[in-house]
């Protein structure tokens, strides 16, 4: 069975110009245990489709509907006070882009894992204080950090401590907004190898996102690929890398220079559209070197052409 | 053992362009009113050179003192110690009237196009300052050379562009814009830190062949500065590797990322995964650890205490940057001859 289901889920919002719609129609679903990767350029809509699921949306909400499905739960049925009582911070957790600036500086690193053990879960302090250890273990931290103030830490081992937090309360999927943005290629190698230890130990599910499509291939099983709001293509990650469909996915693997492999870097010409009024019919028609006439006028829809691989794309 | 000299052969000199020795950028900081003051070594002991119209990719870790290094070459610093060496002349200690010719002919490109450009200016008025502070007063020269340098950066019609402000634009757009406006008075050199690391995986690779384009056509010769391996491959002639203030490994593109000599070198080309959906059934053997702070770095080799390949040595002397085959130098004691 499906571990979360999202379908036709859309989030917009309210701007001076007029709605800006940041996730359109959009819809995947992740089975336990698997890693979905979302991938796409500033402003596609990633991580508004992930905090749409955890229901911390902005005020300036114009439009949020569709089905967020958690183990069969529709989890927009849910009150406010359900859905913060028993699913977010429990089920699904997150770790926001840039998290590790946003740790208290005034209080020690140990005292900051616990506070929500202690005032969501009722433990004792002490209590508490064995199972910071026992989280900071697992994220490959001495147990000294505890008594550490935030400043003493490199960024790497704050990066660990605030994963810590994501999983402390044991959730099953947890979301990491650009988790390593802004750490160094070793470090973030480091974290990246932790995070895919705690996903063979522990079973847990990730939402990875990130602009960069050679990281994502360090943890996705899966990979839906984001343009303007939409989900453009969504596969294996087998597929998606070595036989992308969609041709901005194509030239978006291609536009990363890559390493081991001789192929000079390709780039995709114009920038990605305005939100607020997207071009008539395909978003990513205007910068396609494939496109055909229908592409301007109507909008493709996912379609399945390999099991479990969708292109939104009127080639196909 | 060859110690570190001229990069290039004897007499090939007239087509250096930069040739930086023994440079120090020391700064210092205070712990207290009346303690010794303390010194974070962003630069130390640094010697390379460049030859005109290559590219040379100045790799590091945030904190390895690359930026440091890029802006004491432009002397936005006095260096510490040491000298650099510009198209023949000693800038080291020039004094800022001194170094005017030396401000026309090299420039610098920032990595954030959203700070480094005045949010109160125009396109058109960011550019003209430049010029009308490099004593062009003729209008119609200006407006031309405005006019044309945009329509070389892409952004065309210029006509469209020049009224705008920089939040009008996106990131790609803002860093032609700051690419305008560092080669609007033809320079000869430019320091581009980490031009493309706050653009988009798609911008990226336009924004570097625009600066390879200026290098094929113009013979402009770049420092790049960067974190990301992946790209110097296709946008560096050289590359020169630094940790922690010293440079460890330098020598041509190909041979570094296909053969590296330094186990640093090693570990950074191991951490740069490449889009490959095998990477998610692997660990990476990356060391651990992190980079030491400057102010007090380890005795010896500042990366022993992460090296997996130290050696008693290692911790005692600080390894001297040696030229191990034609044009390849490293700083490792394991390379010692």
């Amino acid at each position: 069975m499906e571990l979360l289901r999202v379908a036709s889920l859309s989030l917009s919002y309210k701007t001076r110009k007029g709605p800006l719609k940041a996730v359109n129609n959009v819809s995947f679903s992740i089975k336990k245990g698997e890693t979905l990767a979302l991938v796409g350029e500033s402003g596609s809509g990633k991580t508004s489709t992930a905090t749409a699921i955890l229901r911390i949306v902005p005020r300036n909400v114009h439009e949020f509907k569709g089905i967020i499905e958690l183990e069969g739960v529709n989890l927009m049925k849910l009150s406010e006070d359900e859905l913060r009582r028993n699913i977010r911070w429990k089920k699904i957790s997150m770790v926001f882009q840039g998290a590790m600036e946003a740790l208290n500086p005034l209080m020690k690193v140990g005292d900051q894992i616990a506070e929500p053990l202690i005032i969501h879960q009722g433990y004792h302090k002490e209590e508490a204080m064995e199972r910071v250890k026992e989280l900071l273990r697992m994220v490959g931290l001495p147990e000294y950090v505890a008594e550490r103030y935030p400043h003493e830490l490199s960024g790497g081992m704050k990066q660990r401590a605030v994963i810590s937090m994501a999983l402390a309360l044991q959730p099953i999927i947890v979301i990491l907004d650009e988790p390593t943005s802004a750490l160094d290629v070793i470090t973030q190698a480091n974290l990246m190898n932790l995070l895919k230890e705690l996903k063979w130990k522990l079973g847990i599910s990730y939402i990875f996102i990130t602009h960069d499509l050679p990281l994502a291939s360090e943890l996705a099983d899966k990979v839906a690929v984001m343009y303007a709001g939409r989900i453009v293509e969504i596969g294996p990650a087998e597929q998606i890398y070595l036989d992308p469909k969609h041709p901005y996915t194509k030239k978006l693997i291609f536009s990363v220079p890559a390493l081991r492999m001789e192929r000079a870097p390709m780039f995709i010409p114009g920038e990605p559209p305005n939100l607020i009024n997207p071009p008539p019919g395909c978003p990513f028609s205007p910068r396609c070197d494939e496109k055909i006439e229908i592409c301007e006028k109507e909008v493709p829809t996912l379609k399945e052409i390999d099991p479990e691989h969708m292109v939104a794309c009127w080639l196909y | 053992m060859v110690v570190l000299g001229d990069e290039d052969m004897p007499g090939d000199n007239e087509n250096i362009i930069l040739e930086v020795k023994d440079l120090k950028m020391w700064f210092p900081v205070r712990k207290g009113l009346l303690s010794k003051p303390e010194y974070v070594k962003a630069v130390n002991n640094v010697s390379f050179s460049i030859k005109k119209g290559e590219t040379l990719a100045l790799v590091g870790e945030s904190g390895s003192g690359k930026t440091t290094l890029g802006k004491t070459v432009l002397r936005l610093y006095e260096p510490s110690e040491g000298s650099i060496i510009f198209d023949g002349k000693d800038i080291s200690h020039l004094t800022e009237k001194e170094l005017r010719w030396f401000r026309k002919r090299a420039q610098m490109i920032y990595q954030d196009p959203y700070e480094s450009l005045n949010p109160y200016y125009k396109v058109y008025d960011i550019l003209d300052e430049v010029l009308i502070s490099n004593g062009i007063t003729d209008k119609e020269e200006r407006s031309e050379r405005i006019l044309s340098v945009l329509d070389r950066v892409g952004l065309t019609p210029p006509s469209e562009y020049i009224k705008k402000y920089p939040h009008m634009l996106s990131g790609g757009q803002r860093q032609r814009v700051a690419i305008a406006r560092a080669i609007i008075l033809n320079p000869d050199f430019i320091v581009a830190d980490e031009p493309v690391s706050m653009l988009d995986a798609s911008i990226r690779a336009q924004i570097l062949y625009l600066l390879r384009e200026f290098r094929e056509s113009y013979g402009i010769t770049l420092l790049y500065i960067t974190h990301d391996l992946a790209t110097t491959k296709y946008f560096s002639d050289r590359i020169a590797v630094m940790y922690a203030g010293r440079l460890i490994e330098v020598g041509k593109t190909r041979e570094i990322l296909g053969n590296p000599f330094h186990p640093y070198t090693q570990a950074l080309i191991e951490a740069v995964p490449d889009p490959d959906p095998q990477n998610r059934l692997k660990l990476r053997g990356t060391p651990p650890g992190e980079p030491p702070n400057l102010i007090n770095p380890p005795p010896g080799c500042p990366f022993n205490p992460r090296c997996p390949k130290k050696l008693d040595i290692c911790e005692k002397e600080v390894p001297e940057l040696i030229e191990v085959s034609p044009g390849r130098k490293v700083a490792c004691h394991l390379y010692r001859t």
